[in-house]
């Protein structure tokens, strides 16, 4: 709670153009946006270029943000953009395939921080709507409202996609153990 | 800042980023951006103080004032014929010409005149010689 307070405080600060605040929201957001970024482009040679441009337009727009407690899906939403707009300059681009929406049955895994390096390792080889889900929902513990606002689509498929790339990645986690 | 995430952390760390710092060359460019988008805007500045809108506002009438009173046409006109006839007058009286006279030579006397007359301009066709 105290958390989300002060970071509501300095995004206000932020928007009344306070550098000091600007610097704070870098220090903390730089390293999980390079992440999720990563995550996103794993073959990104210029994936420093794509951070920048975030930043870049995070600067500009945060006037724009009428509520301060979105912030974190809107820094998402934002790179999220900009690294979609790299994959369309690229020519052999193509959309990522939806997953049809399935019921859910079954216990959905639990993943702890004693197993991150081998899900972080696993995490490479699921698909790329799999990895995008996990990623916010493990770096930002973001809800499956939030995660729908971030990448646009509904919230049941947000549920149903973090359930089945959930068990994927248990699965080739399993299979990475041997 | 802390937020208490453990796995955010160590994934983090897993993909060699340091979830608590940013490298010395991410901070200037992060700095650069700064340094072009927060630069002092004066129109914002304006906006963002009633005292400074009012300012503002009392500073472009006064200017929009006063740019009206200089260009006034008729007056400006107006002005310049009364010199332009006091100066006329004055080169033709006796007393200048006698000045003329004694300080130049009749030299003097021949270049005040005709500036007389060019101020003057050419005589109308309905006034006589003695008129003028």
């Amino acid at each position: 709670m105290e958390f989300k307070k002060r970071l509501e405080n300095i995004v206000l600060r932020c928007q009344d153009g306070e550098r000091g605040a600007f610097e704070e929201l870098f220090e903390f957001y730089q390293p999980r946006l390079k992440y999720y970024v990563r995550r996103l482009d794993c073959d990104g040679a210029n994936n420093d270029d794509i951070l920048q441009d975030i930043w870049l337009t995070v600067v500009k727009q945060i006037r724009q943000l009428k509520d301060p407690k979105a912030v974190a899906v809107w820094l998402y939403r934002i790179a999220r953009n900009k690294v979609y707009d790299g994959f369309r300059r690229k020519e052999d681009f193509t959309a990522l395939p939806e997953e049809d929406e399935l019921p859910i049955s079954g216990d959905e895994p639990i993943f702890d921080a004693e197993t991150s390096e081998k899900l972080h390792a696993a995490l490479k080889n699921l698909k790329p709507y799999h990895r995008e889900v996990l990623t916010l929902c493990f770096i930002e513990q973001m809800s499956y409202q939030s995660i729908a606002e971030v990448i646009g689509c509904g919230i049941g498929t947000v549920r149903s996609r973090i359930f089945y790339a959930k068990q994927a990645l248990r699965k080739e986690m399993e299979r990475q153990n041997g | 800042m802390d937020k208490n995430n453990k796995l955010a952390e160590k994934l983090l760390k897993a993909d060699g980023i340091d979830p608590a710092a940013t490298s010395e060359s991410e901070r200037l460019s992060f700095a650069k951006i700064l340094n072009r988008q927060l630069s002092p805007n004066i129109w914002r500045l304006v906006l963002k103080s009633q005292v400074a809108k009012f300012t503002s506002a009392a500073v472009i009438i006064i200017v929009l004032s006063f740019w009206f009173v200089l260009n006034d046409s008729c007056g400006h006109k107006q002005e310049i014929i009364t010199v332009n006839s006091k100066k006329t007058a004055e080169l033709m009286t006796l007393s200048s010409l006698r000045t003329a006279m004694s300080s130049g030579g009749i030299e003097a006397v021949e270049n005040q005149i005709s500036e007389a007359c060019i101020l003057l301009g050419p005589r109308p066709n309905n006034s006589s010689a003695q008129d003028l």
